[in-house]
């Protein structure tokens, strides 16, 4: 660890208190190499799961005497497999997540790197998607804490991208052949096509999910935004400006909209099981991390 | 309607003016403070949510500009001292009558108290106040308190002016355009005096009348240059409405506050007084003839003189002048002779303003003017080329009657020249000389102090104000003397009371005619409403509930 303080994204002593947390979901695809999470894979491991007739090949200790001397046939008995867990961290990285001080993006750099921290410790496997416009699936899995540098310097070097599509990115990313795991999706959910677009494209995502709404004080409280009568809200993304003047009764229409925003999010994740932090990226992210594994949102 | 600051076409500009201003100030969108944030997305939704609530809130945009323009009009409005005139009410115009008839006794002040007391039975909104004499002028127009034409009317005194009022009242119909008026004078008896149609006169103050009278009437003086001095001769003439013969001891004369001895004031004839050989000095005198206390009169009927302000008159006596010359060589003897015996000519040829010349050559001392003892032609020339001069000069000779054959003068001819210079008949004035006639040595004098720009004291005045100098006017006899300017100004029938005035009615004349009687702005009678007030509270509010529904986001 001492070697990986190096570099400037990695904060030492973030990354040693979450080595408590363990990131484990209630099944994983099989395939992957021998290690702590349970998968489908039946072969190896110490907990009994079935048995089977035996076939040339088998595992002699594997035969189960008993039912030889009852039945007369020759039965193995099956241990379930744990191999690692496939992490995939979606990285947005639009333009959205820069404009803003303390920007949302490096919110979400070290919530990323926190989480993959974590899956790295337990051996398991952390590949980043980077997305904006599109997904960039450039980056292999890593695996070994050793690689938690490595998983830094993909995280790191990224710049803002306008005109970003969450919903093409998770279509894209649900149509890959990978190995069912946990897949992380940090951004700020904001689409110009709506909610339920982000909603849907998150339906196809056929993995455990795990959802880092990165947010901002303001987002909930305008007046945070401490500014007063005629205001021009520029898109951080597109062109599009709005002009209003800040009053009592559009304050409360706005809020009223974040929470209709806030709402579907919170309903998706609820009946889907999945999980859901709203991290705030004025805020300390050990503290938020930490309530997000105590609640068991990530099991 | 009307309005008083401005005229109608300029508060109907001013008025679409402002409409076209505050509409292009709705198109110019104040700069707006800029955030950028991740996603405008819901603040649009809320946008939409909040301007949908009330259907009114759409057109908001409207009513603020509508509410800017209403403030903006009553405002204009206001500035522009708008009236709703009621032409049923007759307009009360109080007169007060400043002329001279007025100075007696406490006429003036009886005056102004009547007319302050009656002031609060009028409205104050259709109500003016006029003084007048020689000049009537409006001083108060409607909407002036009591409190303020009170103030205003302790300051007026009344003039040295004859009254001008039956005058003015014949114009009365014409100032306010045939709106009923009513016309409350204050001052001295009018006499016969009828109305115009359509005003009503009321006799509100008539003052008392003189019932007797002592004064001053004329008094001048005349300068004379004797063997060794210039002096100067005062005279004065004093009149009495009660036949009275005054005697030196009725006078006291000062000359700079100090009395002169009465054995020098010498008693002509009806009334006239003279008191000779005042010498002239460096600087002007001045000389106060008063006349004594009433007590010290001899006649028992003259106790009382209830006009007091023709008693004393002042008269300043200019400074002796002095003229420096030059002579050319083969003058006459006389004209030598003149000079030597002028007191106010000096020889001297290193400062000589004048060069008195007998041939135009070489051998004339050159100096700013010359006079030339000409023999060559039959006649007395001045010479200048300033046409305002030319006209003077005219004025002069008229006034001394030098063209009259009587005297047996030539008559003046003024030619163009480039320098002054006054061209005499030298054999003509060399008979007058011997022939010890005053007026040519006059006009060798007149001549030279002409020449040298001095000015020329005035032979005589009358006391009540100052001759006026007008361009190209000098001392004519039109203007120079009018032995007698006690004048009958009006008479009362029944009590057979005549009004006294002092003033020549020549120059009365002549101030009446140089200032134009000063009309009235225009009917400006108004209602009782404050409007004023009214418009003023209305655009207030307006302004208070558009800083609530802008400011506050009362509408948004």
């Amino acid at each position: 660890m001492a070697g990986d303080a190096v570099h400037p994204l990695i904060d030492a002593e973030l990354i040693e208190q979450v080595q408590q947390f363990s990131l484990r979901i209630a099944l994983a695809g099989k395939g992957g190499r021998l290690a702590e999470q349970k998968t489908s894979a039946k072969g190896q491991g110490l907990e009994f799961a079935d048995y089977k007739p035996y076939v040339a090949g088998d595992e002699l200790r594997a035969i189960d005497w008993h039912i030889y001397r009852r039945l007369g046939r020759l039965f193995v008995r099956v241990f379930e497999e744990q191999q690692n867990l496939p992490v995939y961290i979606l990285l947005d990285h639009s333009a959205s997540l820069f404009c803003e001080t303390p920007s949302r993006f490096s919110a979400a750099q070290r919530c990323a790197l926190a989480l993959g921290a974590i899956a790295l410790q337990q051996q398991d496997a952390v590949r980043v998607f980077p997305f904006a416009g599109k997904l960039n699936n450039q980056f292999k899995n890593l695996s070994g804490k050793h690689q938690l540098f490595t998983l830094a310097e993909q995280l790191q070097h990224h710049q803002p991208v306008n005109d970003s599509d969450i919903t093409a990115a998770l279509t894209e990313f649900a149509g890959y052949p990978l190995r069912k795991g946990l897949v992380i999706v940090i951004s700020d959910f904001f689409n110009n096509s709506g909610m339920p677009a982000v909603l849907d494209a998150l339906s196809l995502v056929k993995h455990n999910k795990l959802l880092i709404q990165v947010t901002q004080p303001w987002d909930a409280d305008p007046r945070r935004l401490q500014a007063s009568g005629d205001i021009r809200f520029e898109d951080a993304e597109s062109a599009a400006s709005v002009d209003l003047q800040l009053s009592p009764a559009v304050i409360k229409a706005y809020t009223e909209a974040y929470q209709r925003f806030n709402q579907q999010l919170s309903q998706y994740a609820s009946d889907t099981g999945t999980g859901l932090l709203q991290l705030d990226a004025s805020g300390p992210i050990l503290a938020q991390l930490s309530a997000l594994f105590e609640k068991g949102m990530v099991a | 309607m009307s309005f008083v600051n401005f005229p109608f076409w300029l508060v109907v500009t001013g008025a679409f003016s402002l409409i076209a201003l505050l509409y292009a100030l709705q198109h110019l969108k104040a700069q707006p403070v800029v955030l950028r944030v991740a996603s405008v997305q819901l603040w649009q939704e809320a946008l939409q949510h909040a301007s949908a609530n009330k259907f009114w809130q759409r057109f908001r945009h409207w009513l603020g500009f509508l509410l800017a323009v209403l403030i903006a009009l009553l405002l204009w409005l206001a500035i522009s001292g708008i009236r709703f005139t009621d032409s049923t009410k007759p307009l009360h115009v109080f007169y007060l009558d400043t002329s001279v008839a007025m100075q007696a006794g406490d006429n003036m002040t009886d005056a102004k108290a009547e007319l302050v007391a009656r002031l609060p039975s009028s409205s104050s909104a259709n109500r003016e106040l006029w003084i007048g004499d020689a000049v009537p002028a409006k001083i108060l127009s409607a909407d002036s308190s009591n409190a303020v034409l009170t103030a205003s009317l302790s300051t007026i005194q009344a003039s040295s002016h004859l009254p001008a009022f039956s005058e003015w009242l014949e114009r009365v119909p014409t100032l306010y355009a045939g709106q009923p008026v009513v016309v409350h004078y204050f001052g001295s008896a009018l006499g016969n005096i009828t109305a115009p149609d359509g005003i009503a006169l009321q006799n509100d103050f008539i003052s008392a009348a003189i019932s007797a009278n002592a004064g001053i009437t004329a008094i001048g003086q005349q300068r004379f240059m004797t063997d060794n001095e210039q002096v100067s001769r005062v005279t004065f003439t004093l009149l009495s409405s009660v036949e009275q013969q005054f005697q030196p001891d009725d006078i006291t004369v000062l000359l700079n506050d100090s009395p002169v001895d009465a054995a020098r004031i010498i008693a002509l004839q009806d009334n006239q007084f003279a008191i000779s050989g005042i010498p002239l000095t460096d600087q002007p005198q001045r000389l106060t003839v008063s006349l004594n206390e009433a007590d010290s009169f001899s006649v028992d009927s003259f106790l009382a003189d209830s006009f007091l302000p023709d008693n004393s008159a002042t008269l300043m006596l200019p400074a002796k002048s002095q003229i420096f010359v030059a002579l050319q060589d083969g003058l006459p003897d006389w004209v030598t002779r003149f000079v030597d015996a002028n007191p106010q000519l000096t020889v001297d040829p290193e400062r000589a303003s004048v060069s008195i010349c007998i041939n135009r050559d070489d051998t004339c001392p050159a100096s700013g003017a010359t006079l030339y003892a000409d023999d060559s032609s039959n006649a007395v020339t001045f010479y200048t080329p300033i046409s305002e001069e030319q006209s003077s000069l005219q004025k002069i000779w008229q006034a001394y009657d030098w063209s009259d054959p009587a005297y047996n003068m030539p008559s003046m001819q003024v030619l163009n020249a480039e320098t002054k210079s006054v061209s005499m008949p030298l054999s003509y004035l060399g008979q007058l000389v011997e022939k010890q006639q005053a007026d040519p040595l006059l006009l060798l004098s007149m001549a030279i102090n002409w020449l040298t720009d001095l000015p020329v004291a005035p032979a005589y005045l009358a006391v009540g104000e100052a001759a006026p100098v007008l361009p190209g006017d000098a001392l004519t006899q039109s203007n120079a003397i009018n032995p007698f300017p006690l004048t009958i100004s009006q008479f009362k029938e029944g009590d057979a009371v005549a009004m006294a005035s002092l003033q020549s009615p020549v120059i009365s004349r002549q101030v009446a005619s140089a200032r134009d009687t000063s009309g009235s702005v225009e009917a400006d009678t108004g209602s009782d409403v404050p409007w004023l007030t009214i418009i003023i509270l209305t655009a207030l509010g307006l302004l208070i509930v558009e800083w609530l529904m802008i400011q506050r986001g009362r509408w948004a």
